[in-house]
């Protein structure tokens, strides 16, 4: 037996379907009847109510990344070039701690510019909501940093926050700062979260 | 210097045939090359030309430091200027149709297909790097008088290969998934760092260069100044593409 998809999935698949031979090269053998059909069809805005929840959580994840950026190039520059605590590599690094470090160095720098185009296209889409962006921001920097304090300096050993001093003061100010914001961008989304419901409830 | 004729040949022919091309094209009635394509490219050329003879060659003979920065500009600067001048669409639309056809054949034959599967082209690309820079012992090739020039060459076409097959504008009958190919971006940033910082820490053992520390910073964090002009480029295509794909106004897509 055949199910048949509603029209709007199909149409969908069609275009989808044009715009990957198009990436392809192999748009000259789109005929022009398709692309009449495909396109005439859509319907205009997809604005259903699950795409809505969709892309206002979306706006925290591209937070999220943004902040792992943030925090990652604030460690980089100000604690390894500016203060020059941390070490560029500590000689006793085992190994898992450098792939660790090379990872997450390749996630963060990566992070940084795609939440970047992400935020363009939750602006061209009309799905802004800066608040949550902020709070995603204060999750990822909060996170980002809890894991840096803990899993890299003390599990993996990379390095420490600062060399020759007693370190527990720095590793409390460090985590604790990450902790803090962590806190700062939950309660900021449940403020959100509060302030919505009963105001605004979903159709 | 012969050898110094040569690779001023190499780069300056490089450019001289872009341009001609373009104007067999504009002779053929296509005019409409974006000229930011020919700066890519004639700025590609020019930037090997800058590195690969004169005062940074000498340079490089004599300082790591020096040497690890000619070849950030040619495995990684020079491949992002060459792709992005798109210089396979420039030759389809320079040449007749029926040998556009032919060359298009060639471009989807199997072992080509392989070799510009992203994987590949990130193991082709990143694997001899890696062996290359991971604990200095290889470090005395790169002033072989043979095998110096080969490794400058399979760093310009290794990278101009991994290029072409993340962020490529040419065409490419079997361009992988935007996900796989930024897997491959990330994977090769982060063997760049790991590197880097490997070469970093056996820096202080006997027998290396004396700024083998300095080499690797520079190595880690020019690579990353490229690393992100890749990540611009392809997130702005993956941008692009996304908005042709879902256009919020139907008169948006052309």
């Amino acid at each position: 037996m055949l199910v048949i998809p509603a029209g709007a999935c199909v149409r969908k698949k069609m275009l989808d379907a044009l715009a990957r031979r198009w990436h392809a090269g192999t748009v000259l053998s789109i005929r022009p009847t398709e692309i009449a059909i495909a396109s005439s069809t859509l319907p205009p805005t997809p604005a259903s109510p699950t795409a809505g929840d969709h892309l206002q959580r979306r706006n925290v994840l591209v937070g999220v990344l943004f902040g792992c950026g943030i925090i990652a190039f604030v460690d980089e520059a100000v604690f390894h070039q500016l203060l020059h605590w941390h070490h560029f590599y500590d000689r006793s690094t085992p190994a898992a701690g450098l792939v660790s470090d090379g990872v997450f160095h390749a996630f963060s720098w990566f992070a940084t510019v795609a939440s970047l185009f992400l935020f363009a296209d939750l602006r061209r889409r009309d799905a802004l909501s800066i608040r949550r962006w902020f709070g995603g921001i204060l999750i990822g920097i909060g996170a980002f940093q809890l894991f840096d304090g803990l899993v890299q300096h003390k599990l993996l050993d990379l390095h420490e926050v600062r060399y020759g001093v007693d370190l527990l003061p720095y590793d409390l100010m460090w985590n604790g700062a990450a902790l803090a914001f962590l806190i700062a961008g939950i309660l900021v989304l449940l403020t959100l979260r509060r302030a919505n419901r009963p105001a605004n409830p979903r159709p | 210097m012969v050898a110094d004729t040569a690779v001023a040949l190499v780069w300056i022919g490089l450019a001289v045939l872009y341009l001609l091309a373009g104007r067999a094209a504009a002779l053929r009635g296509r005019d409409d090359w974006k000229a930011r394509r020919t700066l890519a490219w004639s700025a590609g050329a020019g930037l090997g030309l800058a590195v690969t003879m004169g005062p940074v060659a000498d340079a490089a003979a004599g300082s790591f430091t020096v040497h690890t920065a000619v070849h950030l500009v040619l495995g990684m600067l020079v491949p992002l200027l060459l792709v992005l001048g798109a210089p396979v669409s420039l030759f389809l639309r320079a040449v007749p149709v029926d040998v556009g056809r032919r060359f298009s054949r060639l471009l989807r034959a199997a072992p080509l297909r392989l070799l510009t599967h992203p994987v590949v082209a990130t193991l082709l690309n990143t694997v001899p790097m890696a062996l290359l820079y991971w604990d200095g012992t290889g470090l005395t090739m790169l002033h072989d008088p043979v095998i110096g020039p080969l490794l400058h060459l399979h760093f310009v076409a290794s990278g101009t290969l991994f290029t072409y097959a993340v962020v490529g504008l040419d065409p490419n009958p079997h361009r992988a998934p935007a996900w796989l190919r930024g897997s491959m971006i990330g994977l090769s940033i982060a063997v760049h760092g790991i590197v880097a910082k490997h070469l970093y820490a056996v820096g202080d053992r006997g027998g290396q260069p004396a700024d083998t520390e300095q080499a690797a910073q520079l190595m880690y964090y020019g690579g990353d100044a490229v690393h992100v002009l890749l990540l611009v480029v392809f997130c702005a295509q993956v941008y692009g593409r996304a908005h042709s794909r879902n256009p919020s106004k139907p008169d948006a897509h052309p």
